[in-house]
């Protein structure tokens, strides 16, 4: 009896002990102890109790004490389902955002009881599409898909029964949100929230901070390193790219550059490689005289496939790349199997640390986008400004659309954007400190992690983006402090811009963006595929191209011009 | 299970079906109340879900229900006869669910065959267990491995390359090779399981027959071909009946799995289709016409094979 009380204490101490270690610093004992059991069991009271009692844990909160009182929005009887983005650093860590001490604070504030549904790692979209034909939404759902792929965009599903209609509810609670509006610089910032009939579609939009605005954030980067051991120079015309991969290999680079598939959001935002040719990669662009194309129906696309066979026949892509991820093929980079490859200005700072662990001598440098001749110009890049595509929805079928809104609207009041950039800063877990100034500044528990965490496993464990609806101008800084942060956005800015890329702020109305989206799934079914086999030879592009193009032609390519040309009118009559 | 026996059968002979069903049921309730679940289960995700056909007649929207979104008629049949791949994927369906027929049935009755010729006991126990054990394994990590195999660096990858001389590059890059790994996969996984049946029917052949065949001089080849192969063809009748009438919707979940764009062109069959198109890109009604039309092929195939199995052997399901 007493060995087995003595045996039960001892578990005890092993279970507390390996809770805290999991947790690093995340806030108090009683609070990580009693989220780890409510996460285990799966018991959606357990954290009601916890939220309800957690009077006791809840001194950790010192920035925003005193908001507590204003900000409280229901009283424990209320919970909202969001489906959100969870970071994969997380997950070894957590069982899904709730258990983030940020998350934690915030429930505390409002009242609310949050329970989370995340996209498995590794999704490839289809998760949410799952959820969708279900039919049991959850009540927030914070995804840029209604806009992308559903036809009828928000609009059409706000129709068709699926979205809420926020307009109203906005109007009258989310005050935070008015201030984002007034305050944003952007002229243009209504046209882009608000659809065609006016209400509000992109409620809970991502807002960027100034510094972030008229910026490109994605390129090539390539091994300086390496460009040094063999004398080249980091290239800039395609003749340079061919010339700096053929070294590469030659001197046995396994794979001289990783590209991803076409269809990374990023990837097929900034159109690298095509736009010399003046097309984009998988959608409708303009063109020098205003008129809309679509790209795969253009000689311009024909020559972006020859140079890609070109390159693939060499040897100097990557044979996989069509079932890569940007960060399957960051992977390969960061681990020395390949010499150059597409990145984010984030994944840039990434790099670095990752890549230096690996090689202490590795370097990099972002590369102007491919181009022709060293004096042309680009079109076909994504220009940050303002905002950003994903959006908060809040599902028809929720219970509660008021407390989503009064939600989504404290996601963006001031303390809160401060809280999911820099973390909850309490005692236990100092992410930042403040000057007289107001200058913060992360501590080494972020920049210089004692368990060797690396930047991005600290910022999803402590700090909370899933969440963040504006950047804050700051920490921006903080995070792009580095000299190749900002010589990826020389880089990548030089040459280059947005001009022939279609606004994606076009609106529709709903019958136009059902058929487009009906036209564009219809293209991309039939040619998607056709691309990659024209990129490794499977299929000759002098023999096939012609037809390839009919085919498309019968898809509908042409209508689907005549809708966009249509939309891009009105949109410059505005 | 529904035959009476004889007498009771005799009496009832003149009675209509209901009464006489009645009569049975009062007579054996229990068997009949054991029954009612397996019926249950049929209606409930067999029979009412073929409700669901109609929305291939409509342009159909979750939320507002069948019969509130539009009507559209055969317009989704048509789509797809219109459709480009239309062609390819009725090809790819059929050719591979063929390979599979003819590669992957025999393949366990022959297994079954040796192994049941196989003198040293605890060695057959062994080899049997070892083999149905991959089918226990999920497709998931099954088609996980294959695609690591079978990577630019994978084992089979350089077994192959080392072979016929290739550069390595990842076999799943290849339309041509889609098909026979695919097959191979499947077979590996699945034959040993599939054999056990083969091995309750051998167990239950008489063993006087081969007593007899012995003393007749016959050696081990002719006993096989006269006395163990007849002996276990109305097992092997049976489930290649069952096999074809489930022959386009097998396994189609690893075909998802194992393919990418680049090998569509041989991979991609109609469940697949219907997948992609159907709830990827929000197109329930046009992914259902689809579907229909697999389970049309399906029905047929199964009749056929029914038909040509009752005119040759005597043996069919109905």
């Amino acid at each position: 009896m007493k060995k087995t009380k003595k045996l039960n204490a001892l578990l005890l101490a092993i279970a507390l002990m390996s809770s805290l270690l999991f947790y690093g610093c995340g806030g108090t004992s009683a609070e990580s102890t009693g989220s780890n059991d409510a996460a285990a069991s799966a018991t959606p009271s357990g954290s009601t109790d916890s939220a309800g009692t957690g009077t006791s844990a809840g001194g950790t909160a010192t920035t925003t004490d005193t908001e507590t009182a204003s900000a409280k929005i229901a009283d424990g009887d209320v919970t909202l389902t969001i489906f959100c983005d969870f970071p994969d650093a997380a997950r070894a860590y957590y069982t899904d955002l709730g258990d983030n001490p940020v998350v934690q604070q915030m429930e505390e504030e409002t009242g609310l009881t949050l329970e989370f549904i995340h996209a498995p790692s590794g999704d490839d979209g289809s998760y949410f599409q799952m959820l969708l034909a279900s039919g049991d939404l959850p009540d927030i759902m914070k995804t840029n898909l209604f806009e992308t792929t559903y036809p009828g965009g928000v609009e059409g599903a706000i129709e068709d029964g699926i979205l809420y209609n926020v307009t109203d509810l906005v109007n009258e609670y989310a005050t935070n949100f008015q201030t984002l509006v007034n305050e944003s610089g952007d002229p243009d910032v209504l046209r882009k929230i608000t659809g065609d009939n006016g209400s509000i579609i992109k409620f809970g939009t991502t807002w960027l901070p100034e510094t972030d605005n008229n910026k490109i954030f994605n390129g090539f980067i390539v091994r300086q390193d390496w460009l040094d051991a063999y004398g080249l120079e980091a290239p800039v015309t395609l003749d340079d790219y061919t010339n700096v991969l053929r070294v590469f290999k030659e001197n046995g680079v396994q794979i001289p550059l990783a590209l991803c598939q076409f269809n990374q959001a990023q990837f097929s935002a900034n159109n690298p490689i095509a736009s010399a040719f003046g097309v984009s990669v998988l959608d409708f662009d303009l063109d020098a005289e205003g008129n809309v194309n679509y790209c795969r129906t253009q000689d311009g696309y024909k020559e972006f496939l020859t140079v890609l066979s070109q390159w693939a026949e060499e040897g100097l892509i990557d044979t996989d790349f069509i079932s890569r991820t940007i960060s399957d093929s960051l992977k390969l980079f960061e681990n020395g199997t390949a010499g150059m490859c597409f990145a984010h200005t984030y994944n840039v700072k990434e790099a670095v640390t990752a890549g230096a662990a690996i090689d202490p001598n590795f370097k990099i440098t972002a590369c102007e986008q491919p181009r022709i001749n060293a004096d042309d110009t680009t079109h076909m890049s994504k220009i940050t400004s303002s905002i950003n595509a994903n959006s908060y929805q809040v599902s028809a079928s929720s219970k509660y659309p008021e407390e989503a809104v009064k939600f989504i609207d404290y996601l963006m009041s001031p303390e809160i954007l401060l809280l999911t950039a820099w973390g909850t800063n309490n005692e236990d877990c100092v992410t930042y400190t403040e000057d007289a100034d107001g200058t913060r500044t992360f501590t080494d528990l972020v920049t210089n992690n004692p368990d060797g965490l690396d930047y991005n496993t600290v910022r999803s464990l402590y700090m909370c983006a899933p969440l963040q609806v504006k950047y804050d101008e700051q920490m921006e800084a903080a995070q792009y402090s580095l000299d190749e942060c900002h010589q990826s956005w020389a880089a990548w800015g030089t040459n280059n811009d947005a001009a022939y890329r279609l606004p994606i702020y076009l609106t529709y109305t709903i019958d136009e963006s059902k058929e487009l989206a009906d036209i564009k799934t219809k293209l991309s079914n039939y040619s998607d595929e056709k691309v990659y086999r024209f990129i490794f030879g499977e299929e000759s592009l002098d023999t096939e191209w012609d037809s390839f193009v009919s085919e498309l032609k019968d898809l509908g390519s042409e209508r689907g011009e005549e809708i966009c040309k249509a939309a891009y009118d009105r949109y410059l009559s505005r | 299970m529904k035959k009476a026996p004889g007498t009771a059968l005799s009496r009832a002979k003149n009675d209509s079906y209901r009464k006489r069903l009645f009569k049975n049921i009062k007579s054996h309730p229990l068997l009949y109340v054991m029954i009612l679940p397996v019926i249950a289960y049929f209606v409930v995700y067999h029979y009412y879900p073929m409700y669901g056909l109609v929305i291939s007649l409509f342009n159909y929207v979750p939320t507002k229900g069948i019969w509130k979104s539009d009507f559209v008629g055969l317009k989704n049949f048509s789509d797809f006869l219109s459709d480009p791949y239309f062609f390819r994927t009725m090809r790819n369906t059929i050719v591979i669910n063929l390979q599979m027929l003819l590669f992957g049935f025999p393949f366990p009755i022959i297994f079954a065959i040796l192994l049941n010729e196989l003198a040293a006991i605890r060695l057959r126990r062994f080899t049997q267990t070892v083999t149905y054990m991959p089918h226990f394994i999920s497709s998931v990590v099954i088609c996980g491995l294959m695609l690591n195999f079978s990577g630019t660096n994978g084992v089979i990858t350089s077994i192959i390359c080392n072979i016929t001389g290739q550069e390595a590059s990842n076999l799943f890059s290849h339309s041509d090779y889609f098909q026979p790994l695919y097959v191979l996969m499947c077979i590996w996984q699945e034959f040993g399981w599939d054999s056990i049946i083969y091995f309750a029917a051998l167990s239950g052949l008489d063993p006087a027959l081969y007593e007899a065949a012995d003393i007749d001089g016959a050696n081990r080849w002719k006993k096989i071909i006269h006395i163990t192969i007849p002996g276990i063809s109305p097992t092997i009748i049976i489930l290649l009946i069952l096999r074809i009438g489930n022959m386009m919707t097998l396994g189609w979940d690893k075909i998802i799995l194992l393919y990418n764009p680049m090998i569509y062109e041989k991979a991609d069959v109609i469940s697949t289709y219907v997948y992609r198109i159907g709830l990827l890109n929000f197109q329930y009604s046009f992914a259902t016409a689809v579907g229909f039309f697999n389970s049309v092929i399906n029905f047929t195939l199964l009749m056929v094979a029914n038909t040509i199995s009752r005119k040759v052997n005597d043996t069919s399901l109905w």
